[in-house]
């Protein structure tokens, strides 16, 4: 087994150049080090990338801010700019597994896991994340949806590195909540982010990406037209719980708890509008 | 490859494959058997050593994420041959029925004491949440926690 292990920003791409289509990045390895056991991956190579100090930097870069792919969860959490302007991020790191899990596993890695039950997933989709990608031969840039291509599989060659992560200026309320079957160390059931922008007492618009009800991350649009220009009345909400229900009955598959993720989207709905207000 | 880290202080440096397992290079290359191997899979705990302050499960992290890394494992608490004041206060209050969970759960309650010296039980509860102990025996680990905060040791 080879190791790549750049301790350089400067030292990544002549690294890149040595992976082939076996060869798999780690970030914690909570992930990966899991199905090498299990015999899923047998990697020739282990590029680890936690050495360059860039890639494990939280930093405002003009309006934007940049996530090192090597933060971990418990870094991000933490980070005073998340808590304050990205607070469904902080939500969702701070559900993650367990502390130990989250003292070691990294955004990078939940990306590149690509788990339809991914926590970070759906609110990198509320805000419109940006990755930052380096090959052998450059960076590119591309929005999280381009690169994450189905369960466990990015639009990534094997040898290209999500560096950084962007998340565009935040505007409104956001949220996340998500539903597990145990109060920690959960593999999110239904997880729901929440952007509201208001309109004095009126909803002038609403994003709503739902985790872990399909492949990706699905984005429930019947919702948001639903409320725009309503108020955020029990009622309401009430109604906007029953539009994820329906959706989950037509599209989960029975084996996917479907029942209970019908039965349980409503008290998901409530406590992700209740956590809009941070009270 | 040739790794090179601080273990309990004192600076480590061995040849290795990059995919050891930290804790099989605790137990296996180093007899230091202080550290459990429970599930394997990072749901249980036993495992747990603090790197560069942060509990992580030694199940979960490879010689290649290690190199200039600072591990603490149980067997580094002990003070000039004497066990140091959570080991003493976990006998004392009998936090420890089978002792399986007994190290792992020691090293979670530490990091969090080094993070946090005056912990309210809601703290100790969510630190400990990744720390199995099957004999069931949590009201005395919350209480030894508390205990070792208020003596103000760790
Ligand atoms: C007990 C337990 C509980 C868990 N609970 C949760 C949970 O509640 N919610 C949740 O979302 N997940 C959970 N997980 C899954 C996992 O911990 C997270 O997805 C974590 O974020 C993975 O990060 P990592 O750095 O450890 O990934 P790794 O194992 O290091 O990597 C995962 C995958 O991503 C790839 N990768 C890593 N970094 C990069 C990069 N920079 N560029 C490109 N590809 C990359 C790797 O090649 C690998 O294929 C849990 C896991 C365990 C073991």
């Amino acid at each position: 087994m080879e190791s790549l292990l750049p301790k350089t920003y400067e030292e990544i791409p002549g690294c890149l150049r040595q992976m082939t289509e076996k060869s798999r990045f780690i970030g914690g390895g909570t992930d990966l080090i899991i199905k090498m056991r299990m015999g899923l991956a047998a990697p020739d190579a282990i590029c680890y990338l936690g050495y360059v100090r860039e890639l494990k930097e939280i930093r405002r870069e003009e309006e934007w801010l940049s996530i090192g792919s090597c933060a971990t969860m418990t870094e991000i959490e933490q980070d005073p700019e998340v808590r304050e302007h990205y607070p469904a991020l902080m939500d969702a790191a701070a559900d993650v597994g367990s502390l130990q899990i989250r003292n070691n596993g990294t955004i990078g890695g939940n990306i590149g896991n690509a788990s339809p039950a991914g926590d970070l997933l759906p609110v990198l989709y509320l805000y419109d994340a940006v990755l930052e990608i380096m090959g052998p031969d450059g960076v590119r840039r591309a929005g999280i949806d381009e690169i994450l291509a189905g369960p466990g599989r990015l639009n990534l060659a094997c040898n290209e590195a999500i560096l950084r992560i962007l998340l565009p200026p935040s505007t409104g309320y956001t949220s996340f909540v998500k539903l597990g079957s145990r109060k920690k160390v959960t593999i999110s059931r239904i997880g729901v982010a929440l952007r509201i922008e208001m309109d004095g007492d009126y909803v002038k618009e609403m994003k709503m990406m739902v985790g872990a009800i399909g492949i990706k991350p699905v984005r429930l649009e019947k919702a948001e037209e639903f409320i725009k220009g309503r108020t955020l009345n029990e009622q309401n909400i009430l109604d906007i719980a029953a539009i994820l229900s329906d959706y989950i009955r037509e599209h989960v598959a029975k084996e996917f708890d479907r029942d209970y993720k019908v039965f349980a989207s409503r008290g998901v709905v409530m406590d992700a509008f209740h956590r809009l207000r941070r009270d | 490859m040739r790794l090179s880290f601080i273990l309990n202080g004192k600076r480590k440096v061995m040849e290795t494959e990059p995919d050891r397992r930290l804790l099989d290079l605790l137990r296996k290359d180093l007899h230091m058997t202080g550290t459990k191997e429970g599930c394997a899979e990072g749901e249980c705990g036993a495992c747990t050593v603090i790197i560069n302050g942060e509990a992580v499960h030694s199940c979960l992290v490879l010689a290649c994420q290690l190199e200039g890394k600072e591990v603490l494992t149980i067997e580094g608490l002990e003070e000039n041959g004497e066990l140091s004041a959570i080991q003493r206060i976990f006998v004392e209050e009998t936090a420890i029925q089978c002792g399986y969970c007994t190290t792992g759960m020691i090293m979670s309650a530490k990091a969090l004491l080094m993070h946090n010296p005056n912990p309210t039980e809601k703290e100790i509860r969510n630190a400990l949440s990744g720390n199995i102990c099957r004999c069931s025996g949590y009201t005395q680990i919350i209480r030894a926690v508390k205990r070792t905060a208020a003596e103000g040791g760790c």
